[in-house]
């Protein structure tokens, strides 16, 4: 995932009266006109107008102003504001990167992801790190998972640590989840449950959170749902009641979802495999959404033996699909599943996610996600309803035959 | 005495002119400019260029005008020499830094060195990149690219193969693109007398995305990163002003080479900002000003009238600024071709390419002549009254008959060009008929990166070659190479036959 946000940026949109932001950005005032581009995008403090928005970045960017550079750089990597265009955005963001520490975290991204360049995750470490050093606290976080988890670089525990409390001092919530999940990890109970509980304050949580919500909410979320299942996680399952099978987490590469998630899934059988890796093994082009049928055929290019199983979308078939779930999580089996978010907030309407089920907690009707798209250990809580309406899938790749199901990948006992 | 006069008067009349009846020549070469980057080949082109339509309006307009190669060192080899880079060794080079050497052999004829047979003064200014000789500390060639090769150099030792080796009297300039590469000093003459002393410091450039181009050299005191090309115009002036004092009556040649627009895109503080189409759009209106200003120097001395000027680029435009251009400011430097530098389509070296000579170009005229930049020199010699030896300028063709407004045919039989890979990736074009001798672009990657979205799905990509009739497919869409195997086999024929020859001159 990549971002632009500076809250101070936002904020001084927000207070800047339209006529005087408007009077000092026509005097010139790179920063200021980079505000109103900002208060124009986002509609805040001034009526909303993309084009506008994007003259006044361009003012401010042909002024050599890095903030506004990473802005145009993070509208083509979007789409959202003109035509999406990566490598017109990677253009921008290395321009920034050396001066604007959210550019340099977004050019990692472009190396990480294939974006606009060919994929160089040794080159995106280093970007992140710089951004890091520089203050970017995501980009600190971000590191420190890839180096965790092994991600398209070799593993680095001394590294991964070390990043991750940076991102805490940083106070990122990606960070203090990650640094939370290393000190639960190595026995520091208290201090991680200390990390999770700041994570949890930096922004509005709930009961449970929405899968898919923007990065830093995720991770106040998921601080709050660690919290709340720190002590299961510490107990052994009691099938019928809750389980909770441990498995490892690889923060996802730009839109690698599928891969992720399936070589967590193979990790978590004994395969050493990385997302980038697994992504590798089957034909489509990085940085684009993978057919499950080739997901397939790449666990057997592994040596394993996955299957597909599919149910029908509607109660029924919600009723068999959790009683094979809790029969494999029971088991000690995690189950990979197809979600579907449809709202308008989602490029025609709706947007597919691939991710695993780990858990679950009976009397609360609850399951455990293992999300690959939010930050290590990608924990969190989801509500029955919220799974029954988010587990169905009609595109997951040929083998779906454009058919609604509740599709799923298990381990092939047969 | 009076049989020293006899020689000399009969030594004029075998050349055909008396030296003070030649017009003085001006070759102005930009880098890397697009056809659509210039107003007066696109209308729709977001920057205003003035000088360059001016130009066009009291001279003559190609639009069937190519670059020999697709890249910058081929080309201006086969611009001094009127012979295609790939019929010599390493034709297909791009030399960075201390890269070298000369791609022009000792020995040749080239465009220089013929004017200066002819009694002209000459002159170049500017980019050179046709390979220099510098040596280490112990008398050794270097030869190499790259920041290594500069930091081995001994730069207080001549540099050799250089412009003074093959017929320019003057030079101040650089040895390759004199902002993008390694080596960031000028060449005076010979020699560099300010050498690099340090690292580039880059933090204190302009960023931009027009500007990620600029590779981390070493770098001179004072080194003018965003000001070279107002250097170069001064330079040019400076000549101009002098020759036009001391020697009035000689004429002279002067070969001004641009780094504009070649990424980085350094507009010189007078521009930042002039455009509506970004630090890219700065640059090309500050090689207009150049022009501009070239020609305002040669109204002021008097010369105007009496001096044949030839605008034209060395290639088509560079990736990152058609992609970034497009998307930016809805600016298309390669319109209406496909393709851009490096690639065999006509983007790749479909190029401007403007004549002004008061005296024997009407004004205000296009023609649809093919041509390429090796011609200038057989129309230079035609003018001059030279005779071409046989072993000089091979792919060269006179022109003159076009400028006059005279010619009823095409001019050439046919026109090579070499794209990015060299003799490699050779095209040929007769008539309506283009024949490209292999797959894709032959530059570029269009299976990924930043081309990636402008690639074209090819019916039949298994066949090894492309044909195209520009006539009614002047945007290569549709290869024929499988439905006109007899056009296949004659055009295939004809560039074994140049190859073998050496030469497309009869």
């Amino acid at each position: 995932m990549l971002m632009h946000s500076s809250a101070s940026l936002a904020a001084a949109a927000e207070l800047n009266a339209p006529s005087s932001l408007r009077a000092k950005a026509a005097s010139g005032d790179a920063a200021a006109q980079l505000s109103l581009a900002m208060a124009l995008r986002d509609g805040k403090g001034a009526e909303k107008n993309d084009a506008e928005a994007m003259q006044w970045a361009h003012k401010a960017a042909d002024q050599g102003h890095a903030g506004a550079m990473d802005f145009i750089g993070f509208a083509y990597l979007r789409g959202a504001v003109v035509k999406r265009n990566p490598e017109v955005a990677f253009g921008y963001f290395k321009a920034a990167a050396d001066e604007s520490s959210q550019a340099a975290f977004n050019l990692g991204q472009c190396y990480f992801g294939a974006q606009g360049t060919a994929q160089d995750c040794t080159r995106a470490l280093e970007w992140w790190v710089k951004a890091a050093d520089q203050g970017h606290g995501r980009a600190a976080a971000t590191a420190a998972m890839a180096y965790h988890a092994g991600e398209g670089i070799p593993r680095d525990a001394v590294k991964a640590r070390r990043l991750a409390e940076r991102a805490a001092e940083l106070n990122n919530p990606a960070g203090l989840v990650f640094l939370g999940e290393l000190q639960f990890q190595a026995g520091e109970f208290e201090a991680a449950k200390a990390s999770w509980i700041r994570a949890s304050k930096l922004l509005p949580t709930q009961a449970t959170g929405h899968p898919s919500q923007p990065s830093d909410n995720a991770s106040a979320q998921q601080a709050a749902d660690l919290l709340r299942i720190m002590n299961y996680r510490q107990r052994k399952g009691e099938p019928g009641k809750f389980a909770h099978v441990p498995m490892p987490h690889i923060l996802q590469g730009y839109n690698n979802c599928g891969s992720t998630a399936c070589a967590t899934f193979a990790r978590f059988q004994g395969s050493e495999i990385c997302g980038w890796d697994f992504k590798k093994l089957c034909p489509s082009p990085l940085g684009t959404g993978t057919d499950w049928g080739h997901l397939l055929d790449a666990s057997a290019k592994i040596g394993q033996k996955w299957k597909l199983t599919t149910f029908t979308p509607d109660e029924e078939g919600f009723e068999k699909a959790t009683a094979m779930l809790r029969s494999e999580l029971d088991d000690g089996r995690p189950v990979v599943v197809d979600f579907k978010y449809i709202g308008p907030q989602y490029p025609n309407g709706s947007a597919g996610h691939t991710l695993s089920v780990c858990g679950y907690i009976a009397e609360e009707d609850l399951y455990i996600l293992c999300n690959p798209a939010v930050a290590t250990p990608g924990l969190q809580l989801i509500t029955a309803a919220d799974l029954k309406d988010f587990w169905r899938s009609d595109h997951y790749g040929a083998l779906s035959k454009g058919v609604l199901s509740r599709p799923a990948f298990v381990i092939d006992r047969s | 005495m009076n049989c020293l006069l006899t020689f000399i008067i009969s030594l004029a009349l075998l050349c055909g002119t008396l030296a003070a009846d030649k017009p003085n020549i001006v070759i102005i070469l930009a880098d890397d400019l697009g056809y659509g980057d210039v107003r007066c080949y696109n209308t729709d082109s977001k920057v205003s260029t003035p000088n360059i339509d001016k130009l066009a309006s009291e001279g003559m307009r190609f639009t069937d005008a190519h670059s020999p190669a697709t890249v910058c060192t081929p080309s201006r080899y086969s611009l001094m020499t009127g012979q295609m880079a790939f019929r010599v060794p390493r034709g297909g080079t791009v030399f960075t830094g201390a890269g070298g050497p000369s791609l022009i052999s000792p020995g040749r004829l080239t465009l220089p060195a013929m004017l200066k047979q002819q009694g002209y003064a000459t002159a170049a200014i500017g980019k050179w990149h046709i390979g220099l000789t510098f040596r280490d500390s112990e008398g050794k060639p270097i030869h190499k690219d790259g920041i290594e090769a500069v930091r081995r150099t001994d730069f207080s030792r001549r540099i050799e193969g250089g412009p003074l080796d093959h017929g320019f009297d003057h030079f101040f300039g650089t040895a390759c693109c004199p902002t993008t590469d390694w080596l960031y000093a000028f060449i005076d003459g010979d020699r560099i007398p300010a050498p690099p002393m340090g690292p580039i410091d880059r933090s204190t450039l302009p960023k931009h995305p027009y500007a990620n181009d600029c590779r981390g050299g070493l770098i001179a005191p004072d080194y003018p990163m965003e000001e070279v090309d107002m250097l170069f115009l001064q330079k040019s002036r400076e000549f101009i002003t002098q020759h036009a004092s001391k020697s009035p009556k000689q004429p002279f040649f002067l070969y001004h080479a641009t780094q504009a627009v070649h990424l980085p895109s350094f507009p010189g503080k007078d521009f930042r900002g002039k455009t509506q189409a970004g630090p890219h759009g700065d640059f090309i209106a500050e090689f207009d000003h150049v022009v501009g200003e070239l020609m305002r120097e040669l109204e002021k001395s008097g010369l105007a009238d009496n001096t044949l000027v030839i605008l034209s680029s060395d290639n088509g435009p560079e990736t990152t600024a058609v992609v970034h251009m497009r998307a930016d400011h809805a600016h298309d430097g390669a319109k209406p071709w496909r393709g851009v530098k490096r690639d065999s389509w006509e983007g790749g070296h479909r190029v401007p390419f403007i004549v002004r000579w008061p005296a024997r170009v009407k004004g205000g005229t296009t023609s649809d002549q093919l041509t390429c930049l090796t011609d200038i020199m057989a129309t230079v010699a035609a003018i001059t009254g030279c005779e071409l030896p046989r072993d000089a300028a091979e792919d060269s063709f006179n022109l003159l008959a076009a400028l006059e407004g005279k010619a009823t045919a095409p001019i050439r039989p046919y026109l090579i060009t070499q794209a990015f890979s060299g003799s490699r990736t050779l095209s040929i074009r007769r008539g309506q008929w283009k024949y490209i001798h292999h797959r894709g672009s032959g530059g570029n990657n269009y299976e990924r990166g930043e081309m990636a979205s402008y690639a074209l799905a090819e019916a039949t990509p298994e066949v090894p070659a492309q044909l195209y009739d520009l006539a009614t497919d002047p945007g290569e869409t549709t290869n024929l190479y499988s439905r006109k195997p007899e056009i296949v086999r004659e055009l295939k024929a004809l560039l074994d036959l140049s190859k073998t020859a050496g030469r497309s001159r009869p």
